[in-house]
């Protein structure tokens, strides 16, 4: 049994032996360029990180502009009651028109 | 270390790396290219305390994955194609190592094809470890684990090569 097992280790081997043979190759020299112009390319495409933050920044302004702007703004029901406590007209009917 | 020095130094390392992932010509270039300027990216970022070309290895290694999922991604939906061909006969049409002798390719190509159907750990071991002739220690290194489960990777992966193997002559 052992025997057996140690026959297939040894086959196993024997048979992965053959990836020893392959041989070390040279890279293009043509790569290089080719690296370099991909670098470039990297380069121009991206964006740079402090104006990634400033533009982020900017609209996160914004928003929070908005935001207080909104919750500021006076309800309607409050400037309805408060034209009525002042007798004053809340629509465009200034001549009691029909 | 200056980039054009360190290109210099291990573009060969690399591209012979990626061949044994790919065992064609214009992919291992694809994936030497996407590794250099990987490398181009962080070198700042690179710790000193690690050596070079472990860093370098890793990259390889996770570029070289990487680039086999994304065509294995393509090859799914590429389906006219696979209703023709199968997956194995379109593997033979882009064998392309260098590095084999006309003699020996048909052996070669076999022993890839059941290396192929390991998965990402065991082929990477028994490539480290069987062709580009890495200790088990070096190969614990690189792939950041103990040389004891490097051992027992190597041995899992040279079984399953040779499960893979016999039930392709038994077809």
């Amino acid at each position: 049994m052992k025997k057996a097992s140690s026959n297939i280790m040894n086959e196993m081997e024997q048979t992965l032996d053959i990836l020893n043979n392959i041989k070390e190759v040279d890279a293009s020299p043509f790569l290089i360029t080719r690296i370099q112009q991909k670098i470039e390319i990297d380069k121009i495409n991206s964006i740079s990180t402090p104006w990634v933050f400033s533009i982020a920044a900017t609209v996160f302004i914004l928003l929070c502009l908005n935001v207080f702007t909104i919750a500021k703004k006076p309800q309607m029901n409050e400037v309805s009651s408060l034209a009525k406590n002042m007798n004053l007209l809340n629509n465009d009917n200034f001549y009691n028109e029909q | 270390m200056q980039f054009d020095a360190l290109f210099t130094t291990y573009k060969n390392m690399v591209y012979n790396l990626a061949l044994q992932y790919v065992q064609n010509v214009e992919d291992a270039e694809e994936i030497t290219q996407d590794v250099f300027v990987a490398i181009h990216h962080s070198l700042n970022t690179f710790k000193q305390n690690a050596e070079m070309s472990t860093w370098i290895y890793r990259i390889a290694i996770n570029k070289s994955l990487d680039f086999l999922k994304a065509k294995k991604r393509k090859k799914r939906f590429g389906f006219i194609v696979s209703i023709f061909e199968n997956q194995e006969t379109m593997q033979a049409h882009s064998f392309n190592h260098p590095g084999i002798e006309l003699e020996q390719k048909q052996a070669v190509q076999l022993i890839f094809s059941a290396l192929n159907k390991l998965n990402d750990q065991q082929k990477t071991a028994l490539i480290l470890s069987k062709i580009e002739q890495k200790s088990q220690k070096e190969v614990a290194e690189i792939m950041n684990l103990t040389p004891k489960a490097v051992e027992s990777l190597i041995v899992r992966a040279k079984n399953n090569v040779f499960k893979n193997l016999n039930n392709k002559e038994g077809l």
